[in-house]
C-alpha cells in the first residue's frame, strides 16, 4: 500500500471534500441492486448529486448503470469521500487498495464483540497510513446539503444552518427527521459511530470554524479527546451556541470511590461543570436536544439583566392556570401589562368576560374576532408596552378549528402570532405552543402551522411546560454570555474562518 | 492556627512530599504530610504535631493549646471517625496519652498499620464545608466545594468545576451551594468569610493550583471538614489518594 504523510491543517479546510465531495466512491452496491450502497447510489441520484458517483466493485463492470471499478486505487481521480456498506471482513482490503486516492472513507460495518478490538485498532493504521480519515466505523452515513447528498431516504435536503455529530446512528436518523419536522436544516450531519479516527473534536472544530454553521449540536458518548474537546469548548465560550446531549453518563466514572468527592463527582457531573464553565447548552433528552437547538438558532440573546418575565397569551382557562404554575416553578414570573398597556387595551373592543390581564386567556371566540386581527393588536400592545422577557401563545388547536370558516382568521392569527417586526435581543422571546388532540385532521394543521413558523424562525412546542423547560435552557446560556462579557450579540467564534 | 501565605505555584517541599510517600508506594498521604502540602498552598490547618508510636506526649505539646485533638495516622485511605481513630476535646497531655492505646488497638482491629499520632489544637466552631478533587476519566481532573462533615454524601449539595477553574468559577460554585445563604450571614448571623473559599479553590484547583498540577499523582481527594468563620477558613481533616499506591 502506499504511505501518505498527514498533513496539519485548519479543520474547515481538511473536512470541506467531506461536505463537499466532488467525487463519491460507493463500495458495497451490488449489480443485482437490493443493498445498501445500491440504495446509496439511488439516493445520490434522485437528490440530484452534482459529482461524480463511482461504484467499486471486485467483478461487475457497470452498477446502477454507472461504470464500476475493481478498487478505489483503479480510479482515474480521488475519491473525496468513500461510502463503505460492505461487511467487516472486507473493509480492510478495500481501504488497503485506496492507493492515495482516497481522502474520507465513512464505514458502516461493525465486527463481533470479540473481534472489533483487533479489527478496529488494523483500520486506524490503514487510515493513518494511507493518508485519509475515517468515520466510523458502526455508524450510518453523512448529510451534506450543500454538498448535494444525504444518507437518509426522504429527507429534506435543503441547506440550513444547524450542524451536527452524532456518535449514534440511529439517533443520528431521529434528529435528522424529528429536527425537520421541527422546521430544523441541517450545515450538515455526520455520525460518527464508534470513532476510532474522527472523533467529535473534530467535527466540533470544523462547525466552529464553519461559516454555514450557525449552531452546533453533538451528541457524545465517548468524547475521545476530552481534552482536546475542552480547550475548544473553552475557546468558543458561547459564541457560537453548541448543544450537547451526552450518552451514558450515569454509569461512567464510578470506580470505587475512595472519597466523599469521588463518590458524588462522575462523568454528569463533570459534563455539567464543563457546559457551565464554557456556555454550552446541556440536555437530557432527544426533545430537550431539538428544542434547543430551535431556540439557540431562532432566538437573540437577552442580557440576563432583564428579569424573567412572561406573557402568557392563548385560550383556555385551566391550561393558562397550569402554565402559570410551571412558571412559577421554573422561576419565571408572569409581565404586568404597564399602563401604558392597559390603557391602549381598553381601545380594543372585546365581548364581554375578556380580560386582557396576564395570563392573557381568550376563547377562540374572541381569537376570530374581526377575523383573528384582534391577536394581532393584543400582542402588538404586549410587545411595545409591556416588552416582557418572553411572550409565550398557546393555540389549542381542536378548538380554534371549530372557527375556520370564518375567512382569513387562521392566517390572521398566524400573521398576528409572528409580529410585523424583525426580531431583536430588544424585543420579547415569542415561542408557539401548538397544542392538538391528538387526531389526525388537527395534527395536520399543527404540522402546517408548525411550518408557517419555522419559516419565520419561531420555535414551536407541542405543550407549554416544553417551552417553559426550553426557555430556562435560553436563558441559562443567556446568562453565561452576559456573566462572561461575550454580551448579548452574537459574534463571531474565534475559530470561525471569517474573523478578523 | 498556622497562618500561611498564598503560594501562587505549587513548591518544590509539595512535590517532593509526593515523590516521597509515592516512591514508598503509599496508597495515601497521612495526615501530617496532606497537611503540610495544604499550609505550603496557602490553606491554612490547625497547629499540629506528629509524634511516632511509643513516643512521649508530654514534650511534644509544648507550644500547641488545649484542648487538642487526636489522630492515628496510616499510609492507606482510612475513615478515621468510623473506626473511632479520632478524639476530640482532650484537655491535657495526660488524656492524650490514655487515648493513644485505645486508638492504636481499633486501627488495628479494623486492619491498618499505625505510622503515628497526630495531635492538633482543636478549631473552633463554624460551618463546615468540604472541598475536593476527582479525576473523571474522559475531561480530567474537576473541583467539588459543598456542605461538608460526616453527612456530606448524604446531603449531596455541592458543586463542580473542571479543572483549572478561574476567579468566576470559584465564585460561581459557593454561590450554587444551598448553604450559600447560610455561609453569607443568614438569619442575622456573621457571614464566613467566603474570599477565604475562593482563595482555597484557585490553590487547589486554579490555572496551577495544586490538583490542577498534580492530578496525575493525586487520584482523589478531600477536605472535610474544612470550618470556615468569620476569621477563616481551616481544613481540620484532609484525605488524599495517590496513583499506584498498594491498596
Amino acid at each position: 500500500m502506499t504511505l501518505v504523510p498527514r498533513v496539519e491543517q485548519r479543520a474547515s479546510d481538511e473536512f470541506a471534500p467531506l461536505f463537499r465531495p466532488k467525487v463519491i466512491a460507493v463500495v458495497g452496491a451490488s449489480a443485482t441492486g437490493t443493498t445498501a450502497g445500491n440504495r446509496f447510489i439511488r439516493l445520490l441520484k434522485s437528490g440530484g448529486y452534482a459529482g461524480r458517483i463511482v461504484p467499486i466493485h471486485p467483478k461487475a463492470d457497470e452498477i446502477e448503470g454507472i461504470t464500476a471499478y475493481r478498487s478505489i486505487g483503479d480510479m482515474s481521480e480521488i475519491a473525496d469521500y468513500a461510502y463503505l456498506t460492505v461487511p467487516a471482513e472486507r473493509v480492510e482490503e478495500v481501504l488497503a487498495s485506496a492507493g492515495g486516492k482516497l481522502r474520507f472513507a465513512q464505514v458502516m460495518a461493525s465486527a463481533s464483540a470479540e473481534a472489533h478490538h483487533a479489527w478496529e485498532e488494523r483500520l486506524r493504521d490503514l487510515c493513518y497510513l494511507g493518508g485519509f480519515r475515517l468515520i466510523g466505523p458502526n455508524c450510518m452515513g453523512t448529510h451534506s446539503p450543500r454538498g448535494g447528498y444525504t444518507f437518509m431516504e426522504g429527507v429534506n435536503t435543503e441547506a440550513g444552518s444547524v450542524g451536527i455529530a452524532c456518535q449514534s446512528g440511529g439517533l443520528g436518523m431521529d434528529i435528522l427527521r424529528r429536527g425537520q419536522n421541527l422546521g430544523l436544516r441541517f450545515s450538515g450531519l455526520v455520525t460518527l459511530g464508534n470513532s476510532i479516527d474522527v472523533s467529535p473534536s473534530d467535527l466540533f472544530e470544523f462547525y466552529l470554524q464553519d461559516p454555514d454553521t450557525k449552531v452546533v449540536g453533538l451528541y457524545i458518548e465517548d468524547v475521545k479527546d476530552g481534552q482536546r474537546f475542552q480547550q475548544l469548548a473553552r475557546l468558543n465560550r458561547g459564541r457560537k451556541p453548541v448543544v450537547l446531549l451526552i450518552g451514558g453518563v450515569t454509569g461512567l466514572g464510578r470506580k470505587a470511590a475512595e472519597s466523599h468527592t469521588g463518590a458524588l463527582g462522575g462523568t454528569e457531573q463533570a459534563w455539567g461543570a464543563l457546559a457551565r464553565q464554557t456556555g454550552m447548552v446541556l440536555t437530557n433528552t432527544l426533545d430537550e436536544f431539538l428544542d434547543a437547538l430551535q431556540l439557540c438558532l431562532w432566538l437573540a440573546p437577552k442580557s440576563a439583566r432583564q428579569e424573567p418575565e412572561v406573557t402568557l397569551f392563548g385560550n383556555g382557562g385551566g391550561t393558562s392556570v397550569l402554565a402559570t404554575d410551571s412558571l412559577d416553578r421554573a422561576g419565571f414570573k408572569l409581565a404586568v401589562p404597564t399602563t401604558q398597556a392597559r390603557l391602549e387595551y381598553t381601545r380594543i373592543t372585546l365581548p364581554a368576560g375578556a380580560s386582557l390581564e396576564n395570563p392573557i386567556d381568550l376563547p377562540a371566540s374572541v381569537l376570530k374576532e374581526q377575523d383573528g386581527r384582534v391577536t394581532a393588536k393584543i400582542l402588538d400592545i404586549d410587545r411595545r408596552c409591556t416588552n416582557p422577557y418572553a411572550t409565550i401563545i398557546h393555540l389549542n388547536l381542536p378548538v380554534i378549528m371549530g372557527y375556520r370558516h370564518v375567512a382569513d382568521f387562521l392566517p390572521n392569527l398566524m400573521n398576528s402570532v409572528f409580529g410585523a417586526e424583525e426580531k431583536s435581543q430588544d424585543r420579547p422571546h415569542c415561542v408557539l405552543v401548538l397544542r392538538s388532540d391528538r387526531s389526525e385532521e388537527v395534527d395536520a394543521w399543527r404540522r402546517s402551522f408548525r411550518n408557517v413558523a419555522a419559516e419565520r424562525g419561531v420555535p414551536t412546542f407541542d405543550e407549554i411546560p416544553q417551552a417553559i423547560d426550553a426557555l430556562s435552557v435560553f436563558r441559562r446560556y443567556e446568562s453565561f454570555l452576559s456573566a462572561t462579557g461575550v454580551g448579548s450579540a452574537r459574534v463571531q467564534s474565534p475559530l470561525s474562518r471569517d474573523s478578523k | 492556627m498556622q497562618q500561611a501565605s498564598i503560594a501562587k505555584v505549587p513548591s518544590v517541599t509539595v512535590g517532593r512530599i509526593l515523590d516521597e510517600a509515592i516512591t514508598r508506594r503509599h496508597s495515601a498521604l497521612d495526615e501530617h504530610s496532606a497537611k503540610a502540602i495544604l499550609s505550603e498552598i496557602g490553606i491554612d490547618v490547625p497547629k499540629r504535631v506528629r509524634i511516632a508510636p511509643g513516643q512521649a506526649v508530654a514534650s511534644a505539646l509544648s507550644g500547641l493549646r488545649p484542648p487538642f485533638v487526636l489522630k492515628g495516622l496510616a499510609s492507606q485511605a482510612i475513615h478515621k471517625s468510623d473506626i473511632g481513630a479520632v478524639v476530640l476535646g482532650l484537655s491535657d497531655a495526660a488524656a492524650v496519652e490514655s487515648c493513644c492505646a485505645e486508638i492504636h488497638r481499633k486501627m488495628v482491629h479494623a486492619g491498618y498499620e499505625l505510622t503515628g499520632y497526630l495531635i492538633e489544637e482543636m478549631a473552633s466552631p463554624g460551618i463546615e464545608i468540604v472541598i475536593g478533587g476527582v479525576t473523571d476519566p474522559q475531561l480530567g481532573p474537576m473541583l467539588m466545594v459543598g456542605a461538608g462533615g460526616v453527612y456530606a454524601e448524604i446531603l449531596k449539595d455541592v458543586s463542580f468545576r473542571l479543572c483549572p477553574i478561574d476567579a468566576r468559577d470559584a465564585h460561581e460554585m459557593v454561590s450554587e451551594l444551598k448553604i450559600a445563604p447560610i455561609l453569607n450571614g443568614a438569619r442575622g448571623r456573621s457571614a464566613v468569610d467566603i474570599k477565604r473559599i475562593h482563595a482555597a479553590l484557585l490553590a487547589l484547583g486554579g490555572e496551577s493550583g495544586f490538583f490542577t498540577t498534580y492530578a496525575a499523582q493525586v487520584t482523589e481527594f478531600d477536605l472535610n471538614p474544612l470550618i470556615a468563620s468569620p476569621d477563616g477558613l481551616i481544613a481540620v481533616d484532609s484525605r488524599m489518594v495517590l496513583a499506584g499506591g498498594e491498596r
